[in-house]
């Protein structure tokens, strides 16, 4: 078995598994003073406390990437600023287009990055609110640089900056903490950790989504979950160690290995290799849709993605791609593979084997 | 006390074997009725009719569930009386009169048909007719009369035993045959028009049936088992308890894909499938397999094709749809209640698998060579196939049921 959907989310690690088993015999509420609670609420920060030296500013945790993106640009729909969305960004920052007339569209280039040129022309001083995947997690491309980051803060220091960093948080290459950003959503799933369970870094105050007991610095109530707590912030030390930089250029070695393989199997568009972070593989399949090679790769024991794992289902416009100028048919022809760092030059020999079988299958149909 | 007349169809042409299909549908009927109806009630036959009696109300779901049960020709929903001439001008107003409430501001033709089957009657049809007609177009100024078409129509029935029948509803079987008085049946479903319609048609002339699908899984999505499911959930409704089976295909497909001229390739798959229906059928103990097929609709529906199918196969091939224009299959399709299932966009692999030049007119010993040369290559394959299905079973009330 071959698992390659880690963007869509990562198995449990094997010490997170065990954190959350023995966490789950902790017994009380971390707001009662009695010392049960005391230790849990003990456990609670000490885990803050380590998030709080991976990122900008301070952090709370949600219940997932969606809450933490909801919470931000909720904070901001009163004042009636406008705020910039990507259209074909994660249905929980661009749902929003649809429903406030203040907003608008980033536009992007077709490689999978911003188009920064163009929208450092539309940019003025009346906007609040900007909200972006770091790394879009279709694509895997990242759709802008630090310093692009910085001269939009250097020239609008008023304007909020939002970055949904799910795809690329805890592994590896970037230095959030040195992000000059205003807010980062991050997510529990994606770092093999518990689904269930999300968190925001943050550099001022906002409006809480949520009112009730004032948890988390009164800005998220809710009575946390501390085994879900335990689990998030051991999967955060263990991917610290594991997605390190050798493992990184390995597997932009083995990407770029096998997408040189392919070529040669079939006719492929490749215009994400260049952006796209090392253990994202997306591309297009130039004769075919991949829907069929989905089937044919999970036939084999083989578990990728043919778009994001919340809309695949559907066979509406992908709208990822079509922000990137794609048509229809070329949306259907698009394939990723997310690799884990348990990927390997033995994976990717039997990646290739699989991968010729298939072609061997499929070539007398084209 | 309510009342439902079930008349029967073709079952009039019948011999001396007609009581015995009338047992046979009563106890469909009684089958269907037990479910949607928790109160005593009886079913009788009365003059080669069957009586629903009961003294709580029929729901609508089970008025419209017994539309599909073939071998009915009609079912109304009545109020009995009496063949008194008052009684019965009463009951038609009360009952115009609530329907006449139900659509308020709206204009309607009508007409008022009697029959009476008892002669010995003193009331004549024409009369009775003329004087509830006179006694309506009085009463309801909304009203006017139109004998050809018209919007209403007030059916009374004068019958033996001085009983009468008043109703303003009569819905329309499906007609021809009880289920099962002509054996049974392995329909080969896909997810088009053709298939469904081809199976009420069937069933329609009697034939009870269990149904097939061949899943072309990886070429397409394990999406399109629920829109098989939902295809089926609907035509269950014309068949006592029915089963899906749902056989895995891609893998002969695959083969027949790497070793055969890509010319017979569509060929060469339905030939596959009547191999292994008929195999199934014959475990099954069943009489035919039945197909959605039109002559000519596409290149591999010609007649010399399915000549070479009918050879290969070891129970009749039964093609209602012969001689039907795709415009008439689309019409029933609407009628049965299937077109918007049938509407349901589905992978299909058709695009894919078709050869780019598919032959027109097989070639007789080429196509045995290439059958005789597979077999070897599929023996084993198609023997899995035969009993590696996916089993999903139905009630004639469109539920998916655990068996």
């Amino acid at each position: 078995m071959l698992y390659l959907d880690h963007a869509a989310s990562s198995p449990l690690l094997p010490g997170v598994k065990k954190s959350m088993i023995e966490a789950l015999d902790w017994s009380g509420n971390p707001a009662s003073s009695h010392m049960l609670g005391r230790e849990l609420k003990k456990k609670i920060e000490s885990a803050r406390t380590f998030f709080e030296s991976q990122g900008p500013g301070k952090f709370i945790f949600t219940s997932s990437a969606t809450e933490s993106n909801n919470t931000i640009i909720n904070s901001h729909l009163l004042n009636e600023k406008k705020i910039w969305l990507a259209k074909g960004d994660h249905p929980s920052l661009s749902k929003y287009i649809d429903h406030h007339n203040f907003i608008k569209e980033i536009p992007f280039l077709s490689d999978g990055r911003v188009n920064f040129d163009q929208w450092m022309r539309e940019l003025n001083t009346d906007v609040g609110l900007i909200a972006l995947s770091h790394v879009d997690g279709q694509t895997g491309v990242v759709t802008m640089t630090e310093e692009q980051i910085h001269i939009i803060k250097e020239k609008f220091p008023h304007i909020w900056f939002h970055l949904d960093a799910s795809q690329s948080f805890g592994k590896g290459i970037f230095e959030y903490q040195k992000f000059k950003v205003d807010s980062i959503t991050i997510c529990s799933h994606k770092i093999g950790g518990p689904i269930g369970i999300g968190g925001l870094y943050y550099q001022s105050s906002f409006k809480p989504l949520l009112l009730g007991g004032g948890h988390e610095y009164g800005l998220r109530s809710s009575t946390p979950s501390v085994f879900l707590i335990e689990g998030f912030v051991t999967a955060l030390k263990e991917v610290n160690i594991i997605w390190s930089s050798e493992k990184l250029k390995e597997l932009k070695e083995l990407k770029d290995d096998y997408l040189i393989f392919l070529k040669q199997e079939l006719p492929l568009s490749l215009p994400f290799q260049d952006y796209s972070l090392p253990q994202i593989c997306s591309f297009f399949i130039d004769i075919l849709t991949s829907d069929i090679f989905l089937r044919f790769f999970e036939e084999k024991e083989i578990y990728l993605s043919s778009s994001a794992a919340c809309s695949s289902k559907n066979k509406k416009e992908n709208p990822a791609l079509a922000q990137l100028g794609y048509d229809k048919k070329k949306q259907q022809q698009f394939l990723r593979m997310s690799f884990g760092t348990e990927f390997d030059r033995s994976a990717l020999n039997e990646l290739k084997l699989k991968t010729h079988q298939i072609c061997e299958e499929i070539k007398p149909l084209l | 006390m309510k009342t439902i007349l079930i008349n029967v169809d073709e079952l009039w042409l019948r011999g001396r074997n007609r009581s015995h299909f009338f047992r046979v549908l009563k106890g469909q009927l009684d089958n269907r009725i037990k479910h949607f109806h928790q109160f005593k009630y009886s079913l009788k036959n009365e003059n080669q009719r069957f009586v629903l009696k009961s003294d709580h109300d029929f729901s609508r779901d089970l008025i419209e569930n017994i539309v599909h049960l073939p071998g009915l020709n009609s079912i109304l929903p009545v109020i009995e009386t009496t063949c008194e001439i008052d009684k019965i001008k009463d009951i038609s107003q009360q009952l115009m009169g609530d329907l006449l409430a139900r659509n308020p501001s709206q204009l309607f033709t009508f007409k008022v048909t009697t029959i009476r089957s008892d002669k010995r009657l003193p009331l004549e049809s024409m009369q009775v007719s003329k004087d509830v007609g006179g006694r309506l177009l009085s009463v309801f100024d909304k009203l006017s009369v139109q004998i050809k078409k018209p919007e209403l129509e007030v059916h009374i029935k004068l019958t033996f035993g001085n009983k009468c029948y008043i109703t303003l509803e009569k819905l329309e079987g499906v007609g021809g045959l009880p289920l099962k008085s002509s054996g049974e049946g392995l329909t080969l479903i896909s997810g088009g028009f053709d298939s469904p319609v081809a199976s009420v048609m069937m069933g329609a002339r009697g034939v009870d049936q269990s149904f097939i699908f061949f899943h072309a899984y990886p070429f397409v999505g394990n999406e399109v088992v629920e829109k098989i499911k939902k295809l089926v959930a609907q035509l269950a409704k014309f068949q006592s308890h029915c089963e899906l089976m749902i056989v895995p295909f891609g893998n002969i497909q695959k083969k027949i894909i790497a070793h055969c001229d890509p010319k017979y390739r569509t060929n060469l798959f339905r030939w596959a499938m009547i191999q292994v229906a008929c195999e199934i059928a014959r475990k099954k103990k069943k009489d035919c397999l039945i197909t959605g097929d039109s002559l000519g609709q596409v290149a591999s529906q010609v007649i010399q094709t399915l000549r070479l199918l009918d050879q290969s196969a070891s129970l009749p091939i039964v093609r209602p749809l012969i001689g039907m224009q795709k415009k008439e299959i689309i019409k029933k399709s609407h009628r049965f209640g299937l077109h918007d299932i049938s509407c349901l966009p589905h992978d299909d692999a058709c695009s894919l698998l078709a050869p780019k030049s598919p032959v027109i007119k097989p070639d007789f010993y080429l196509w045995a060579k290439t059958v005789e040369h597979l077999t070897d290559e599929l023996k084993e394959d198609l023997i899995k196939a035969t009993s590696s299905y996916q089993k999903y079973f139905f009630t004639p009330w469109g539920e998916e049921v655990e068996r």
